[in-house]
């Protein structure tokens, strides 16, 4: 379990811990596009201020990072996708394979956008409480018509939960795979049939444990929400996350 | 009137294996039963009846006058169940999230999930580790958050399905000293095991289970010389033509 600990929530007593869920969710949802649409001197900017904010809420950076390392795979596949499909002069000729220097710059920032919205992400989910996050999303969905809040903030309080879970299960397969020597199998079909089908079963039969330890506790859509109250700082911090997110935008236009 | 009564309960499972048949029993207010039988002999069915995780498909099962089945919610909070692996039953993100989280559901003030919160964890000895992340801790430690969880939410009777799995002895001791301690406090026990010899000087009444039916139903004395007969491993001083000692007394 300590591996999936790096995804869930950390406690600590940081600004980040402490900013109001209600308007962390909102900063959350500003930041993730704005970063999409960001230049590289926006994304500077940012991830300067990423550093400085989340240096001391006391996360757990190394596990969090070796447990995202797969995640690598993902950003080289596209970076070199865009560094070689990406017309424009070549800078660097392999065979057949040559990569431009528009598609550098373009893969570069597509996966430095990319690692910046998943470590907002992940911080996000390591400050908050899952019943904070429940209780944000349904403040958030409450003025929209015809939507169950209530119903949806149980269902992002049960994903919150199972996402550790799921980890620590893969973990433990992947463990007792280990032990059975499945490094000498060098097929990877058989590698993934034989890590799949097993870590599905055994999640579906963790999640219905999950489910019936949630009902014996009177698991329910009403229950007490968690004490949450906006202070100055939070709107502080919310207009901080404004400044940032239009400084980001703005970005986009500076030639 | 009975705390428990159970009757003529049947139940079974989806793919048609029939897990209990015609059980029919009774448990006074404060009284401390041994429910003892082997593997997939019904104890954890049967147990999960008691609070309406599971619906029988004959039968009934009514807490203090009150059918499960018509109050399910009601039957949850008064009995409060200690699953045989915690992992699965500990939810919150730190030890105080978990002990709050029953009480939470519940609908309860603030302040009385707080005071609640503050009281069961003093009371489990977890005060200062309210703030780490409950996979962090021991087995017994963990074992102990289950038992907060549970009695933050105020039950009458406490439901332990295979209390000493994984546990090394000081953390039996400590789990059986808790469990002592809530008998003494009035509330009913039910503790599931096939591990009789730390928990059966202690019990009122021993219950064997075997293949979905109760088979045995009494006095621990008077049962004792007859588990074996159903797959129930007696204590080894009884085999020895010795009588058995309290395990906290070792």
């Amino acid at each position: 379990m300590a591996g999936a600990l790096a995804f869930c929530f950390q406690p600590g007593e940081s600004a980040l811990h402490r900013f109001d869920p209600r308007l962390k969710t909102v900063s959350l949802l500003l930041l993730s596009p704005s970063i999409m649409a960001s230049l590289p001197a926006g994304l500077a900017v940012f991830s300067f201020a990423l550093v400085a904010f989340t240096g001391r809420a006391g996360l757990d950076w190394k596990a969090a990072v070796y447990n995202l390392r797969y995640f690598g795979f993902l950003l080289a596949a596209v970076f070199l996708s865009r560094a070689i499909f990406t017309p424009g002069k070549p800078v660097l000729v392999l065979g057949p394979v040559a990569f431009t220097d528009l598609g550098v710059f373009s893969g570069a920032l597509f996966c430095w956008r990319l690692i910046l919205v998943t470590t907002t992400g992940l911080i996000y989910a390591a400050t908050t409480h899952s019943r904070e996050i429940r209780a944000a999303v349904e403040w958030l969905l409450s003025p929209v018509p015809w939507i169950p809040e209530k119903r949806v903030g149980v269902m992002v309080g049960l994903v919150v939960r199972l996402i550790p879970m799921i980890l620590d299960q893969a973990g433990k397969t992947i463990s007792a795979q280990k032990a059975r020597c499945v490094e000498c199998r060098k097929n990877p079909y058989y590698r993934l049939t034989h890590f799949a089908l097993p870590m599905l079963r055994q999640i579906i039969k963790r999640a219905d444990q999950l489910a019936l330890a949630l009902a014996a506790r009177c698991y329910n859509e009403s229950g007490t929400p968690p004490a949450m109250i906006i202070r100055p700082v939070d709107w502080w911090g919310a207009g901080a996350v404004l400044v940032l997110c239009l400084i980001m935008i703005r970005a986009v236009f500076i030639p | 009137m009975n705390m428990i009564e159970v009757v003529d309960l049947c139940y079974r499972f989806a793919d048609g294996t029939q897990a209990l048949t015609e059980i029919n029993m009774t448990v006074e207010r404060g009284e401390f039963v041994v429910m003892a039988g082997p593997n997939g002999s019904g104890k954890t069915t049967f147990f999960r009846h008691l609070n309406g995780l599971l619906s029988p498909a004959r039968g009934t099962v009514t807490i203090d006058g009150v059918d499960v089945q018509h109050d399910p919610v009601l039957a949850r909070q008064r009995v409060g169940m200690v699953f045989q692996d915690v992992d699965m039953q500990i939810v919150g993100e730190t030890v105080y999230d978990d002990v709050i989280f029953g009480p939470e559901n519940l609908g309860l003030g603030r302040n009385e999930i707080e005071r609640r919160a503050n009281d069961v964890l003093i009371m489990v000895g977890l005060s200062d580790q309210r703030d780490r992340h409950p996979h962090q801790l021991s087995q017994g430690e963990k074992r102990r958050l289950a038992i907060a969880g549970i009695l933050a939410m105020q039950p009458d009777v406490i439901v332990f399905d295979e209390p000493f799995t994984h546990l090394d002895d000081s953390g039996v001791c400590i789990v059986l000293e808790q469990m002592l301690k809530l008998h003494h406090g009035g509330i009913t026990l039910l503790v599931a095991t096939h591990d009789l010899e730390k928990v059966i000087c202690y019990a009122d009444r021993l219950v064997l289970i075997n293949a979905g039916r109760i088979v045995e139903d009494g006095l621990p004395k008077m049962i004792l010389p007859k588990v074996e007969k159903y797959g129930v491993r007696m204590p080894c001083a009884l085999r020895m033509g010795k009588e058995v000692w309290p395990w906290l007394a070792h």
